[in-house]
């Protein structure tokens, strides 16, 4: 066999590990450029790497130190915990109404409940500015905080219902009867067997509402008025050279949401496994 | 607890029917379960019987009619308020809590104190000590099955339902498990109601069977009584299998009423005639019959047909079956114990004839 023959076996053998390696090159670039950068030891702004004094842990030392970073993380981590929890309850209650009960609209409340998930971003946040700046600053709300927590909780809520009702549609029926058979009433039925069994589903949604308000920009960005989230912050600051504490929290976020993954996955096979 | 009813008794339907928007799955059925009895609803797959063993339970009431417990009225109340438990088709086990909790999850709604030693205790019953920790999903169907009926048991219901609760098992498991509920409804002593569609099932466990057909129950009794007399053309043929021919009732002979088919006059003891006059489906069972290479004669008249065509011969070990052609009456079966030294010597193609003794002959309703 010759060589160039022997590195196309080689090559041929492991087409699909080679393709799966570059793939996850391509994920985890932005990441590990991330991850990098925020050792730079930048003059100017963190966009050309410095050789001189870096990888240096400066950034890392004291992440909250440009002027603003942290309010915005604040107030993201604020609205996002809001949104989530009031998106969660709604989204819960409504999911079980769709699935649960008979009434007129049922049918219409099934498909209206997609529109904002179909509708762009950027026309959702459009239509809400308008509709605060018309309707809200007539009572004396301004842009700000409240407005965004708002937004968010609307375009969460279709998040978590399409969620739970998933899961809810796949519980099986026959296990709450069996539960009233066995002397559970409605009360004990419902906390005893349905719940437990929704409640992964409902904590998916949590988890979803959360990443989903603590990403979102564009529709922030039309309700927000002076207040200032972490992706705003950033984006805003991309004018005059993003701060590499910037590539920190960003950073610390991605391995916070990977160990919450994590931690998931090992829950969810505890549970399958023997006690 | 507030809207428990206590009840002890017999377990009655009386006029009960089923209706859902189009279709009516139990129509008008009465009937009353005795207390401490196994009792067996057998019928085809879509004939009421879940239907009605919801209704029991109380997952669903009865459009109209009333469901007793000795004199206690339960129509009309929740499944958590009557003393009655159910053996799902499917078992619908917790997917979420373990075997043991499973179990206790009946006694500790009630408030028992020690609901987790009741459970144990109940596991050792069913045997299956050992797999309290698991989930339900690390199990096998048969050990499934087996918490399904512990989860019920535990609660010494004074009704125990229980839905084609071994339909999911393998023959094998099947037949083990048949005596093992058998066992445990002694041991227990409580009211069982076994709702299946396999005959011999009902047949081997049950002390009564009710034979259940298009919402309606057909006949009910005990297994060896409804197998010897069927009183419908539907038990004759469900519960068992018949040989049956239509004919007419147009004479007395003493103790028996003469059948009259197209080409024979057949004698029935009129206690086994399910009409005195008119039109009758004239049967027997394939086991009690004989088959001969000639001509029974005069001495068999009225309990033979013939002659015949025979069409099948297969040897089964313990018996030879018969299949027979006999113009005018159908195709007959014939079940014959291999007991002769002298085996009959009969082909495809031959001529023969078939008897029966009189007394096992059935007429029912055509
Ligand atoms: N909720 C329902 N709505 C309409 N029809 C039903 C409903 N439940 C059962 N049926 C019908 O009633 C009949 C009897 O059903 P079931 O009691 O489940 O029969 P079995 O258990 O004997 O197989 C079936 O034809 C079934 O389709
Ligand atoms: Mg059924």
């Amino acid at each position: 066999m010759s060589t160039s023959q022997r590195l196309r076996f080689w090559i041929a053998n492991r087409f699909v590990m080679i393709v799966a390696i570059l793939v996850l090159v391509y994920l985890f670039l932005p990441v590990a450029y991330t991850f990098v950068f925020s050792f730079n030891n930048y003059k100017k702004s963190n966009i050309q790497w410095n050789p001189e004094g870096s990888p240096t842990l400066d950034h890392w030392k004291n992440p909250f130190g440009p002027p603003g970073i942290k309010d915005a993380l604040l107030t993201s981590l604020g609205v996002g915990a809001i949104a989530t929890l009031v998106a969660t309850v709604l989204g819960t209650l409504l999911a079980f109404a769709l699935v649960r009960h008979d009434f007129r609209g049922k049918g219409a409340g099934n498909i209206l409940v997609f529109v904002p998930m179909a509708t762009p971003e950027i026309v959702l946040g459009a239509s809400l500015l308008t509709i605060f700046v018309q309707g809200f600053n007539q009572v004396g709300l301004t842009l700000g905080f409240w407005t965004i927590v708002i937004a968010h909780i609307m375009f969460c809520l279709s998040f978590v219902v399409v969620t739970v009702k998933a899961r809810l549609q796949s519980l099986d029926p026959r296990l709450e009867e069996a539960a009233q058979d066995l002397y559970a009433g409605p009360g004990g039925t419902f906390w005893r067997v349905t719940f437990p069994l929704v409640l992964p589903g409902i904590v998916s949604a949590a988890l979803l509402s959360f990443s989903l308000s603590f990403d979102d920009f564009i529709i922030t960005n039309f309700v927000s008025g002076d207040a200032t989230t972490f992706p705003k912050f950033v984006y805003v600051s991309y004018l005059r050279g993003i701060p590499a504490e910037a590539n920190v929290i960003g950073f610390s976020l991605f391995v916070i949401a990977v160990l919450l993954v994590i931690a998931g996955q090992v829950v969810g096979s505890r549970r399958r496994s023997p006690a | 607890m507030a809207g428990f009813r206590e009840a002890q008794g017999d377990l009655v339907l009386e006029n009960v029917t089923k209706s859902f928007t189009t279709f009516t799955a139990v129509d008008d059925l009465s009937l009353t379960v005795p207390r401490g009895s196994f009792f067996a609803l057998l019928g085809p797959s879509g004939c009421g019987k879940t239907t009605t063993l919801r209704m029991v339970a109380g997952l669903e009431q009865p459009t109209s009619g009333t469901i007793r417990i000795g004199n206690t009225d339960l129509t009309g109340s929740r499944p958590y308020e009557r003393p009655v438990n159910t053996v799902f088709q499917s078992y619908a086990l917790f997917p979420h809590l373990s075997v043991r909790d499973n179990v206790a999850f009946g006694p500790k709604r009630r408030g028992v104190k020690d609901a987790l030693a009741q459970a144990d205790a109940t596991l050792s019953l069913v045997q299956l000590t050992h797999l309290a920790g698991r989930k339900p999903t690390q199990l096998s169907g048969g050990q499934q099955q087996r918490v399904a009926v512990a989860r019920a048991l535990v609660n010494h219901p004074e009704v125990l339902l229980l839905d084609e609760p071994l339909g999911a098992l393998d023959l094998k498991l099947r037949r083990e498990m048949q005596v093992e509920l058998k066992r445990i409804q002694t041991e227990v002593g409580l009211t069982f109601v076994h709702v299946t569609h396999d005959q011999e099932e009902a047949m081997t466990m049950a002390d009564t069977v009710a034979v259940m057909n298009l919402g309606k129950i057909e006949q009910m009794g005990a297994p060896d009584v409804l197998y010897d007399l069927p009183r419908t053309k539907f038990v004759a043929n469900f519960l068992g299998q018949s040989n049956l021919m239509s004919g007419h009732v147009d004479d007395t002979d003493g103790d028996n009423v003469v059948v009259s088919t197209a080409q024979h006059k057949l004698r029935l003891r009129k206690s086994r005639a399910a009409a005195g006059s008119g039109d009758i489906a004239f049967g027997v069972r394939p086991e009690k019959t004989r088959i001969h290479n000639a001509d029974p004669g005069p001495a068999a008249a009225g309990n033979s047909i013939g002659p015949g065509t025979l069409v099948d011969v297969s040897f089964t070990g313990v018996a030879t079956q018969y299949l027979v052609d006999v113009p005018e009456a159908g195709r007959w079966a014939v079940y014959e114990q291999n007991l002769d030294l002298e085996r009959i010597d009969s082909r495809p193609g031959d001529t023969v004839w078939i008897s029966w003794d009189p007394g096992h002959a059935f007429g029912v309703r055509p």
